[in-house]
């Protein structure tokens, strides 16, 4: 009883202290509120958050929900696809491994910023580049985690298969993909976070198209609108926490009641 | 009628004349060695029109006896005499024994899991590539009194006066053998207790085949005249860790290539792993049908046989749960249950109760010899337990690391049917003692 009180309680405790915080930025701050209009300039105090989220502003916002929402999907989808196949593929032949987690790597901790100029170059500042950034930022979860979830196959479950002779496509069917399916999951969980991140980022690079949250940000960030600035960012967060409440739901569906993690 | 089968016809019928021959047993060779057939009188056999039989391809697939498996589709089977395989038999006056190939009846095709066919095809494969192929067999059995217990238990490998009490019995079935057209080359007392071998002269490798059936059967035959039971069964293994076992499983199931040596094995394997390797996606049912949907099997087949073996092993009540569901024993039992429903020739056990606590162990190796005694598979065990190796086997071979070897043979004096009591029985614990012993002369503090 206690616990579960501990284990509820412990969110809303965090969340409370949070706007307590925010409160007191907002309110010690210098300079927070216009001495002409009394408008909050740089943080809004949370019950002030919604001034300005009118008609027009409030389109805006959606629209380029729905924009970004569609980049991080397309991103994530064929990160998933890509970043699976590759995974699979690195699983069946050392050589293949080898071949291929330096440039994995090196494609993970490359910043972004530095190879915008050559996609820029290379495909335009458009909604291509931006689904681009979406799948550079999120697919590494997805191959390591494919990756290692196939290599962490108990041997004797292989054993078991290579008694029955079966075929490399069988044992990928029916053992390897299925064992590997919890952390493929968790991969893109985590990618879908990530995918996020890639779309909106995107957008301050990739200007052309149709930009969504990130170029709204930066357009409410320079006509000194901080309220619905702080609104963009929460639908951002939002859709990050869609995305992930998502794919767990998907989880719970595939892996159903076998696995532990979601057994439990 | 071709030329060479009217020609094989009158030596046949020429035979028979000089050897007064009344009787000819018609030998058909099941998937296990095993000899069936029919006894035709010398009149009828040399009309050469063969015999029928029912339903026996069924019972080669299930292998098990007919009353046990619901007969489902019943094909009969045209049994035609292979004219050049007769002999005058050597078990007794007036017999003539040959060995025939099987027919489907209605269409008059070979029977494709004969294993007589099956030799045949490959032999012609090789006669086609222009070599013929020559085989020699090492054949090795032991001796027992009906009791289960072996005629002599010390060790005599090659001992010339150890064999001499049993060279009587030795030396009549050399002579049935010898009367059947067999070639001896010679006989020697073996490793274990009560082991001997008899070495077959090299031949063409169909003769062989033949020569090999009724060896095992002359053998038997001559055995019962004794009242001896002889035996060609498998052993179970025990030994401290790192002696080899698992590698030797390895090895006996293929898993694993050896290194030098040769290894011998016939028929399908079963592996049943120390752990119970089920798939945790998969529900006990689908767990236990994996192997037979992974040969492609017939899904009614399947759910026909994984219903059987569940009922077996009692877990039908749980063929729809999951394993994280299931104890240690029940996953354990799933794993059994895998193995069973292939119906293998052989079943290689690598300490599969290890895991277990000491009750659940016991029940399960209660469970286990009923299991196997309804069935023809042969079984190799590795475990470190005496208790369970004295329990469940006939033979115990005790190892010892590096290099592996086995250093000692144990055979069992316990019969087929054994229950938990035998365990508290005094013979037991002398049995077990001696095992202890050996282990622990192997392993000083």
């Amino acid at each position: 009883m206690k616990r579960r009180l501990i284990n509820a309680a412990g969110p809303v405790v965090v969340f409370m202290v949070f706007i307590g915080l925010w409160y007191l930025v907002a309110y010690s701050l210098h300079n927070n509120f216009s001495p002409a209009s009394g408008k909050p300039m740089i943080i809004p105090p949370p019950h002030r958050l919604f001034e300005d989220f009118n008609g027009p502003i409030r389109e805006r916002i959606f629209t380029a929900l729905l924009i970004s929402t569609r980049t991080a999907i397309t991103g994530l989808a064929l990160s998933a696809v890509i970043g699976i196949t590759v995974g699979i593929a690195m699983s069946q032949a050392k050589w293949i491994e080898r071949s291929l987690w330096p440039h994995l790597i090196a494609l993970q901790v490359t910043p972004i910023i530095a190879i915008v100029p050559l996609m820029i170059r290379l495909i335009g500042a458009n909604f291509t580049a931006r689904v681009t950034v979406t799948v550079i930022i999120s697919i590494f979860p997805i191959v390591s985690n494919t990756l290692f979830g196939i290599q962490s196959v108990h041997p004797a479950l292989h054993d078991l298969f290579r008694l029955q002779r079966s075929s490399r496509w069988v044992v990928l069917r029916k053992l390897q993909i299925p064992a590997a399916s919890p952390a493929i999951f968790t991969g893109l969980r985590v990618a879908a976070g990530l995918a996020v991140i890639g779309a909106i980022v995107g957008d301050f690079f990739f200007t052309k198209g149709d930009p969504g949250l990130g170029q709204l940000i930066t357009f409410f960030f320079l006509n000194n609108l901080s309220g619905p600035m702080f609104i963009t960012a929460l639908f951002a967060t939002g859709l990050g926490l869609m995305l992930f409440i998502c794919f767990g739901v998907l989880n719970r569906l595939v892996i159903g009641r076998w696995h532990e993690s979601v057994a439990r | 009628m071709s030329q060479t089968q009217s020609a094989d016809l009158k030596r046949v019928a020429d035979l028979c004349e000089k050897y007064n021959i009344h009787t000819v047993e018609c030998i058909i060779v099941d998937n296990w060695g095993v000899p069936r057939g029919k006894r035709l009188p010398t009149e009828q056999f040399l009309r050469n029109e063969g015999y029928g039989i029912a339903n026996v391809v069924h019972t080669w697939q299930a292998r098990c006896e007919i009353e046990v498996t619901p007969v489902q589709e019943v094909k009969d089977i045209h049994v035609q005499p292979d004219l050049s395989s007769f002999r005058v038999a050597g078990w007794g006056e007036g017999i003539g024994v040959v060995l025939c190939d099987t027919y489907t009846a209605d269409t008059h095709q070979p029977v494709d899991i004969d294993p007589r066919q099956m030799l045949k095809k490959t032999l012609k494969k090789f006669s086609d590539l222009g070599y013929s192929v020559n085989a020699a067999t090492e054949l090795e059995f032991y001796l027992f009194n009906p009791d289960g217990t072996p005629l002599f238990t010390s060790l005599q490998c090659y001992g010339i006066n150890k064999g001499a009490e049993l060279e009587p019995i030795i030396l009549e079935i050399r002579e049935a053998l010898r009367k059947t057209g067999m070639l001896v080359e010679a006989s020697n007392v073996e490793y274990g207790p009560a082991q001997i071998e008899i070495n077959l002269r090299y031949s063409e490798a169909m003769k062989m085949a033949d020569d090999t059936v009724l060896y095992k059967y002359i053998v038997r035959l001559v055995a019962q005249k004794h009242g001896l039971v002889a035996s060609f069964m498998a052993k179970p293994i025990l030994g401290e860790s790192g002696c080899g076992k698992s590698t030797l499983l390895r090895m006996a199931s293929g898993l694993l290539a050896q290194t030098s040596g040769t290894l011998s094995r016939a028929g399908t394997v079963q592996f049943v792993f120390q752990d119970s390797t089920l798939l945790p996606w998969r529900t006990v049912r689908k767990n236990v049908a994996l192997n037979l949907e992974l040969q492609k099997l017939d899904q009614q087949m399947i759910d026909e046989r994984v219903t059987a073996v569940l009922n077996l092993v009692g877990l039908l009540d749980s063929a729809e749960k999951l394993p994280r569901q299931l104890s240690g024993g029940m996953k354990m039992r799933t794993s059994l249950a895998r193995s069973l429903v292939c119906e293998p020739d052989l079943f290689l056990f690598d300490e599969p109760f290890a895991a277990l606590d000491e009750f659940t162990r016991e029940r399960l190796n209660v469970e286990l010899r009923t299991m196997l005694a309804t069935r023809k598979a042969g079984s190799l065990f590795v475990t470190h337990s005496i208790a369970e190796a004295v329990f469940l086997s006939h033979r115990v071979l005790v190892m010892s690391p590096r290099p592996g070897t086995i250093v000692k043979e144990f055979i069992i004096p316990f019969g087929r049917d054994r229950d938990q009591d035998l365990r508290y029985s005094s013979e037991f614990a002398h049995v077990s003692g001696e095992i202890a012993q050996t282990l622990r002369e192997l392993a000083p503090l």
